[in-house]
């Protein structure tokens, strides 16, 4: 016992040997520098800072107004339209560039919608459990089973298309998939030594839900949420093509594919479908991209 | 005086699925304002659910059946939960078994130590993180002013329990709950986290209730004991009493089973036969008869209670109930393998 002792008063007396404290980054840098490695999302990633953009200062990219109807309809491209016309005559070069305005206002809108709706209902179906969990639980069964497409059709012609209503109508439809995925962490995490120690300090259940709690489940969400922007991208692109989504003269990817419905538009007028469709393709691709990168990155599994 | 804590008769039954099965029963217990308590028995006898039960947590399932924990004036199991929230971390504070998973990963020491401190001591955020620094220094932490910065991940087991003493004991609370605060750590980060609770409580006179299963940190730390089994306290009494003259047949066993350096090769360590008996099956009678070496017919039958021998020495056994000066029996001979 003696050696014991005077042990543990040198061993406390003296600072500890620093060895211990290793590794200088933090997770953050960590997440971002496995990101930086993954090619596919980082080139993804400059592509879509450029389209934000691009949506941002559309009026500093192209003078033209996407509204104004020039003389000659549906014109192949030229030095004066780049892209050419559209079967109206607006400029489709300019049309392209407001519309990104509209596929981003889109995606991020209706994804934060129901990031933020699915986050409170998991978590908190996640943390109380019991009948509060059935019942939530019970909800999200209910939102899944109904045929996506089908309800949106029917919900814009009742309340009218428009931007508006086509976030609105995507936010509230797609929470249930965060749910599930929130409620899941939360489960698993909420008997975490951390959370005992967050109520044995005494503080609130909101505060150890939504402050403790949730910055650790917040990987899966941002996954989540990446892949759900392309997918709202898709919606919309399908809505506005259908006409049942946003309505010219409002410019967006999926209206201007419109025309492409004529025959002759396909065959012998590429310039008015060729360049929306090849958007849609690459901004959803990219967003896929930075999706898989950052499930990579910030899986806690991964090595390096 | 009054003592600080009085746990009294405490029955604790938790719900299952088809009937409630209880836990906990007929623990009474105090504790003084500025000593050190150690609770000591094998996995599954109630330490961990009585500790819990103090501070209310015993979750969904748990009920407290009855008794009382008087904490100062107030009745632990009458209050409201705002009441039990404002106590928890303030007056009473835990530490728990797992340093490495009780902190939240993606907060700062710093931001985590701030955050109770503020809450409790209503103290702006300057003066907080002040005072925070100044209890990573007391526990030990070199560096304190950067190490607030670092997060959970950068710092070793024994760092973090001293974070997690630090938190604990920030608020000055009368009683400091420890469930076995250093299992999970190598010897000799154990003794210094021991050492560091030691100094610390004379510093604050700070109650600690240590529930471990290990005799040898009960020996080096607290001033009186308790041992419990299967649910129930079967015997208490000071330190030194206790490991000189355990009356229980079981605290006996448990004596008897620490190994000794001086043990001969072939020398097979002392075991108390067979297990607790499982909270769905009480044995009737004494709870321990199915073990006892020293077991009666009358022990079978009815169920001791815990008895005063001599001052501050209680203890639950018929055998001792009989004839209380007789050394109930020599102690377990260790058998040779050969």
């Amino acid at each position: 016992m003696p050696l014991l002792e005077t042990n543990i008063k040198k061993e406390i007396e003296t600072p500890i040997a620093y060895s211990e404290i290793a590794g200088e980054e933090t997770p953050f840098q960590l997440i971002v520098k496995r990101f930086m490695k993954h090619r596919l999302a980082f080139v993804g990633s400059l592509f879509m800072i450029f389209i934000i953009l691009v949506a941002i200062f559309a009026p500093a990219i192209t003078p033209k107004n996407p509204y104004q109807v020039y003389e000659e309809f549906s014109a192949p491209p030229s030095a004066e339209h780049w892209l050419g016309t559209d079967q109206v005559g607006r400029d489709i070069f300019t049309r392209l560039v407001y519309a990104s305005r509209v596929s981003m206002l889109v995606g991020l809108g209706a994804v934060l919608i129901y990031s933020v709706i699915g986050t409170i209902l998991g978590a908190i179906s996640g943390y109380f459990g019991g009948w509060v969990d059935i019942l939530l639980m019970r909800l999200t069964d209910v939102f899944m089973s109904f045929p996506g497409l089908m309800l949106i059709l029917v919900v814009v012609s009742i309340l009218g298309p428009s931007l508006l209503n086509i976030i609105w109508i995507l936010g509230l439809l797609g929470w249930p998939s965060v749910a599930r995925l929130v409620r899941g962490s939360v489960l698993s995490l909420k008997h975490v030594d951390f959370v005992k120690s967050g109520v044995v300090l005494g503080l609130s259940t909101p505060r150890i839900l939504f402050q403790h709690i949730l910055p650790n489940a917040i990987a899966p969400i941002l996954v989540q949420a990446t892949f759900g922007i392309a997918a709202s991208i898709i919606v919309e692109a399908s809505l506005s093509f259908l006409g049942m989504g946003v309505q010219p003269p409002t410019a967006s990817w999926g209206n201007m594919l419109t025309d492409a419905q004529s025959l002759t538009v396909l065959t012998s007028q590429p310039w008015l479908w060729v360049p929306p469709g090849i958007m849609i393709v690459l901004v959803v691709l990219a967003i896929n991209f930075i999706g898989d990168g950052l499930r990579d990155a910030m899986d806690p599994k991964a090595l390096k | 005086m009054r003592p600080l804590l009085e746990v009294n008769q405490l029955k604790i039954a938790f719900a299952t699925d088809k009937d409630e099965v209880v836990s906990v029963e007929e623990v009474s217990f105090t504790v003084n304002s500025g000593e050190t308590i150690g609770i000591v028995g094998e996995s599954g006898c109630g330490k961990s659910v009585t500790s819990l039960s103090i501070m209310g947590l015993l979750g969904k399932n748990g009920q407290i059946k009855n008794g009382h924990i008087l904490f100062g004036d107030e009745d632990l199991t009458k209050v409201t939960e705002q009441r039990l929230r404002e106590i928890r971390g303030n007056e009473i504070s835990m530490i728990f078994q797992e340093p490495m998973t009780s902190l939240n990963p993606v907060y700062s020491i710093g931001n985590q130590m701030v955050e109770g401190i503020k809450l409790h001591l209503k103290m702006s955020t300057r003066d907080a993180k002040e005072y925070a620094i100044k209890m990573l220094d007391k526990v030990g932490i070199p560096r304190a002013r950067e190490m607030m910065k670092e997060y959970p991940h950068a710092l070793s087991g024994g760092m973090r329990q001293r974070v997690m003493i630090a938190m604990a004991l920030a608020c000055k609370p009368k009683l400091l709950i420890a469930d076995e605060p250093t299992t999970a750590l190598d010897v000799t980060i154990q003794a210094q986290i021991l050492q560091l609770m030691q100094t610390l409580q004379k510093e604050s006179e700070t109650a600690i209730m240590l529930i471990t299963h290990d005799l040898g940190v009960i020996a080096e730390t607290a001033d009186r004991v308790i041992v419990m089994y299967a649910g129930q306290v079967v015997e208490e009494a000071d330190v030194f009493t206790l490991f000189k003259e355990p009356k229980h047949p079981y605290t006996q066993g448990l004596l008897a089973s620490i190994p000794h350096l001086e043990y001969e090769n072939e020398q097979r360590l002392v075991s108390i036969p067979g297990s607790v008996p499982s909270v769905k099956h009480m044995p009737k009678g004494c709870r321990f008869h199915t073990r006892c070496p020293f077991a009666e017919p009358h022990c079978q039958q009815e169920q001791p209670e815990l008895a005063s021998i001599q001052e501050g020495h209680k203890v639950r056994c018929w055998l001792v109930e009989k004839d209380p000066l007789k050394p109930v029996v020599e102690k377990p001979k260790e058998e040779s393998v050969r």
